[in-house]
């Protein structure tokens, strides 16, 4: 079993065993309907009491670990045009700990980057603004950027 | 660029002292190195009382190493040359010593070393140094500050567990189960007492690996702990890769600093397969007129733009003569499209997404992509720029366009034309060192220093046709129908008939042949006078052009870019 694999089993042990409250991450299965490890599902609900947690909302994110990962970042994506200062237009999240030549470690392990999404959720980095639109809301129409995070969490919603 | 060929800076000659020793015998050297005189006195003074101050073991490797150093002196500036990168780093190493206080490296022999072996100090030294990009002045700065020496990562290495009380422990980072705690398996940073930041010794070493060999922050490496920022020391990181960390550490400080345009005080000798380096005190350029310097193989090159002699056109207007060659390439022209020169080191940035706000990946200048300003003073918004940009000589009308291919056309043919006869030129030059002066010192009885008027000759005629064809390249760029367009298109000419003279001469009197025919080569020799006068004729004429070159420049009456 490559180091990769080995590890990837041994988040899926830990995050089965011990995972914060209303957050969801699961391999996902190939056609033949074996496990996946190196293509994950998840969701982010968001803090309790902001506006991201309006509506119960659950964000949905795609991870995928490179070959070589621990030594790289797994990719992590929001839905394309996902509505955050922070996340491009693709849904790439710009987060220092997902960057290789920034802040990454191999000993991050998914729970602290799903815990830093959340936290980056309601406290976003206006020093390194990803897209226009909410990037701009954010700085000059506190109402209006709240009013399309609120609009865009009913699209999240869970039942 | 960079044509292979020997072009020596005659005037200079006689300024340059050379401490030169490249046989294998490096100790015989050491004592040279007292006898190293050089022009000024403050650096004869560096150099001669080295204080060794971590010890005397350093001293003299560093003078057993150094023994290649060769000053040259200049109108305005002063370089140094080095052989290779490893002489310069120890040339830089023994600066440091001696630009460190005594305080200062009392307290870092206390903390570093607790043995005196020199290697150690190499690697700290060598550390402390390229993570500051090579600046002394900053090194001696951050060692006489109380605070700031504490965060150097000196002191914090990497420790074996050995209290874990469970049989086993699994490593965070491969998950593997370790089993025998004896074995020196699971390592942590000295002051770190997280238990979930120790890692087993493969997963350290690939850790560290990465971060040592990439260029991002290969200096200060952290506990492998997620957020945790405990630096590891230099030493532990020495000890987990090797020797190959020191390489890697060379090779991409220096390629840092290189890169870095606010610290441009040594340069890497551009020709292929050379790795002479050059270190500039306080380069004065004002942009016009390029500097060159020769390296220690003889190699001349600019300083500015690190290209070969492109006298007498500037470096700026050369940038866009080149872009203009590889005007036909698809690449190049997707380049063009679809990125920015970076306004600081000119080098080409592609953005793919995100804001306006970007940092050049090489030289960190940050600005604004719409308006080329440093970003600190730009002020406004990421997205929005209020500013325009300087856009000097825009031309869009077609019709220019098309007169400007022709004329584009038109000119290259003549630079290539004078780059084939200056190859041709070389080929003679090849000939005549390679064995022709020997035979005809046989054949006449004349000593290599009497014939030395032939090589002049030739070396001459080459650097004038490298004028040539560059003056063809600048004269593209200028308004043909201005007064000083003529008189430097005269002058020219003026060159470039004495140069064809000099070098009908030269062919005729079959050089670039190896067979003995005493006729011609008595006729060369009995031109020795002719050929003196006009080798220095030929020099005349190129200052001439230079100066008219710098009148065309100065006056701005360029006219296509």
């Amino acid at each position: 079993m490559s180091l990769c694999e080995q590890r990837l089993q041994e988040e899926r042990k830990k995050w089965r065993k011990d995972h914060p409250f209303g957050f969801y991450a699961k391999p996902t299965k190939n056609a033949d309907g074996t496990l996946n490890l190196k293509k994950w599902e998840a969701g982010i609900p968001g803090k309790k009491d902001t506006i991201w947690s309006s509506n119960n909302a659950v964000y949905p994110l795609k991870i995928e670990y490179p070959a070589d990962f621990p030594s790289k970042p797994p990719k992590i994506m929001f839905p394309a045009n996902f509505y955050h200062p922070n996340v491009y237009p693709s849904g790439k999240i710009c987060l220092s700990i997902l960057n290789e030549s920034q802040d990454w470690k191999p000993s991050i392990t998914l729970k602290q980057i799903l815990l830093g999404i959340q936290e980056l959720l309601d406290n976003p980095n206006p020093n390194s603004p990803a897209q226009d639109a909410a990037y701009r809301a954010y700085i000059t129409s506190k109402s209006n950027y709240k009013e399309a995070v609120i609009n865009q969490s009913k699209k999240y919603q869970q039942t | 660029m960079i044509s292979s060929f020997y072009s020596s800076d005659d005037e200079l000659e006689d300024d340059i002292e050379i401490i030169f020793d490249d046989s294998d015998d490096n100790d015989s050297f050491t004592n040279d190195l007292n006898a190293l005189t050089l022009t000024e006195e403050k650096q004869s003074d560096n150099l001669k009382h080295i204080k060794h101050p971590l010890s005397t073991e350093l001293d003299d490797y560093i003078s057993k190493k150094l023994h290649m150093s060769h000053r040259k002196s200049n109108l305005n500036n002063e370089y140094m040359l080095f052989p290779n990168k490893d002489n310069f780093i120890l040339y830089q190493l023994s600066s440091l010593s001696d630009t460190l206080s005594d305080e200062t490296n009392e307290y870092l022999s206390r903390v570093m070393y607790s043995d005196s072996n020199v290697d150690k100090y190499r690697i700290d030294l060598l550390n402390f140094l390229a993570s500051n990009q090579w600046n002394l002045e900053l090194c001696r700065k951050i060692c006489n500050d109380e605070t700031q020496r504490e965060s150097l990562g000196l002191s914090n290495h990497l420790e074996v567990v050995s209290n874990i009380a469970e049989d086993t422990y699994m490593c965070p980072i491969c998950c593997n189960e370790l089993i025998n705690m004896n074995d020196a398996q699971i390592l942590k940073v000295q002051s770190c007492d997280d238990r979930d930041h120790y890692a087993c010794r493969e997963c350290y070493r690939k850790y560290v690996n990465i971060l040592a060999s990439s260029t991002s922050d290969s200096f200060h490496i952290k506990c492998i702990g997620g957020s945790c920022h405990m630096n590891i020391s230099y030493f532990s990181i020495y000890k987990i890769l090797g020797d190959t960390y020191i390489d890697d550490l060379i090779k991409y400080s220096l390629l840092e600093s290189l890169n870095n345009n606010n610290n441009s005080q040594f340069s890497v000798c551009p020709q292929v397969g050379c790795e002479n380096v050059i270190l500039t005190d306080n380069i004065k350029n004002n942009g016009i007129s390029p500097e060159y310097v020769s390296c220690l193989e003889w190699h001349k090159f600019c300083l500015t733009c690190k290209r070969e002699v492109h006298s007498p056109i500037p470096c700026n207007l050369l940038k866009v003569w080149i872009n203009k060659l590889n005007d036909g390439n698809e690449s190049l022209n997707w380049v063009f499209n679809n990125t920015q020169p970076c306004p600081s080191c000119d080098v080409d940035i592609e953005k793919m997404e995100g804001c306006n706000h970007v940092k050049c990946g090489v030289c960190k200048f940050e600005f604004c992509w719409i308006c080329h300003k440093e970003w600190k003073t730009h002020g406004g918004s990421f997205y929005d720029c209020m500013h325009k940009r300087d856009i000097k000589h825009s031309n869009t009308s077609n019709g220019k366009e098309t007169i400007s291919l022709d004329r584009f056309r038109n000119y290259y043919k003549f630079f290539l034309e004078s780059e084939n006869n200056m190859i041709l030129d070389m080929r003679i030059f090849n000939k005549l060192i390679e064995s022709k002066l020997n035979k005809l010192s046989a054949a006449f009885g004349m000593n290599l220093t009497e014939l030395e008027f032939l090589t002049d000759c030739v070396k001459e005629v080459i650097n004038a046709r490298n004028m040539i064809k560059y003056s063809f390249a600048l004269l593209y760029f200028m308004d043909q129908s201005h007064n000083l367009f003529h008189i430097f298109t005269h002058n020219q000419m003026l060159l470039l008939d004495k140069i064809d003279e000099v070098s009908d001469i030269l062919i005729e009197a079959n050089l670039d042949s190896n067979l003995a025919n005493s006729k011609s080569d008595l006729k060369i020799i009995k031109m020795k006078p002719y050929l003196i006068g006009n080798t220095s004729m030929l020099k005349k004429l190129q200052v001439t052009v230079n100066k008219c070159a710098f009148d065309l420049v100065n006056n701005k009456i360029e006219i296509y870019k």
